[in-house]
This record gives structure tokens, sequence and C-alpha cells, in this order.
């Protein structure tokens, strides 16, 4: 038998239709593509309840999109713009608060529906596994970071020293950070979809 | 019994007895001690290692 949640599909279907109404007015925008995208992921959700982990998945669900579509929309413009730092930073803060808005709100949407409690030992074991993948992606992606800069040192390239300025390389380290939290959650759903038994 | 009611009474989420049914994950030894606890019958006859 199919369970299927009417709540969700209904505020999801109206997310994605209001959106995209205002993607087709008004032409290309993040705001209008993250609604979109997040209002199909609601409805896809609550289409098929009995197959989702509402509590757990949906929300990793919406967190793995929103990160990528929002952080990919600033390091697109932030590799793209260097020398543009004032628009970064404006970009920069207008993606964290963005990403705030989406997590509270998709927190309390799941909340609301269905009070799972606290994070039992699954959910920590899942945790722990997780974000073993996320800590070995960092460090890989720190280490590369430290090594470009220890080559701008020794190799007195002048090319290496102004391409690597400070804003790209804080820049680098942040995308480090985000890559490796977007590992650690694709790596959590994977777990809750697949199992994690010996791990 | 429930899941939730099973749930309930040995204090996982709903989702963690629907992944032990499905052979998704292995509980803990005090997890495992509380399910045969609350069918009032042996370990062994809850659960079994393949």
């Amino acid at each position: 038998m199919v369970v299927r949640n009417d709540k969700l599909r209904w505020i999801g279907g109206s997310l994605a239709l209001a959106n995209l109404a205002m993607f087709l007015i008004w032409g290309w925008g993040t705001l209008f593509f993250l609604g979109l995208v997040f209002g199909s992921v609601l409805f896809a959700a609550g289409w098929w309840a009995d197959e989702i982990d509402l509590t757990n998945e949906l929300p990793l669900l919406v967190s793995l999109l929103g990160v990528v579509i929002i952080f990919g929309s600033y390091f697109f413009f932030v590799f793209a713009n260097l020398e543009d730092v004032t628009e970064g930073f404006k970009r920069f803060v207008g993606a964290l608060i963005l990403l705030v808005i989406v997590e509270i709100t998709v927190h309390s949407l799941v909340a609301a529906e269905d009070s799972g409690g606290n994070p039992d030992e699954r959910d920590r074991a899942i945790q722990r596994a997780a974000s073993r993948w996320g800590y070995g992606v960092m460090v890989a992606g720190i280490w590369l970071v430290v090594g470009q800069l220890v080559l701008g040192m020794f190799v007195e390239q002048a090319w290496i020293n102004s391409y690597f300025g400070a804003y790209l390389v804080a820049n680098l380290l942040f995308l480090v950070f985000v890559v490796a939290e977007l590992v650690t959650i694709a790596a959590r759903l994977l777990y809750y979809r697949r199992g994690v038994i010996g791990v | 019994m429930s899941q939730q009611m099973l749930a309930d009474a040995v204090g996982v989420t709903r989702q963690t007895i629907i992944a032990i049914e499905k052979n998704k994950y292995s509980p803990s030894l005090e997890v495992a001690f509380k399910i045969a606890g609350v069918f009032r019958c042996p370990l062994e006859r809850v659960f079994s290692y393949e």
C-alpha cells in the first residue's frame, strides 16, 4: 500500500508552482530556482512518504540540495570574479542567511509532522561513520591548499604568489569545508538508505 | 505490538526498529537485550548471527 502525506504534498506542490511561476515571469534567479527545487523535493517526499524516512532523510536531502545550489552559485561567482571582493562578501552573507532560512523551514516542517525524538544509537553511529568520510576529504583539501602555499614560498614564481592571493586562499579553504560537509551529508544519506552494518 | 510501541519500550526511534527488521542495522547489546526483554524471551530467539 502506498502511504502519502497530503500536507507535505500540498506545501511542496504550492511552493514548486509559485516559484515556477516567478521563475518563468522574472527569469533566472537563484531564489526562485531554489524554491522550485525544494518544493519539488517536498512534493516527492509527500508522494512517496512510505519510501523515504521523513525525519532523517528529507532534511538531509534538502540540506544537500541547499548547499549545492546556494554555495555552488556563490563559488561560481567568486571564482569568476576574483577582483570583486565586496560583492563576493555580500553574496557570502546572503548565501549563509538563505541556507539558515531553508534549514529552519525544513526542520520546522519535519518537526511538526513527525516528533521522532532525539537521535538514538543508530543516528549517532551513522553520524560517526559519515564524519570519517567528511574528515578525510577535509584533510586532503587542506593539505592541497597548504601545498600550493608552500609551493609559492619555495618556487618564487611571481604568478603563483599574485594569483593565490588571500581572498582566493580563504575561498579555497571555505570550499574545502563545504565539500567536506557535502560528503558527510551524502554519506549519511547513503547509510540511512543502505544500512549501517560493519562500519 | 507496533513498531512505535517497541521503539518507545527500548528507547530508540521507529526508524531504528524498521532498520533492524530489514537487517540494515545491528543494534548494540544493550538495545538487543532490551528488545528480547520486551518479548520476554532469550536473546538468541530474537537475534541470530549469520
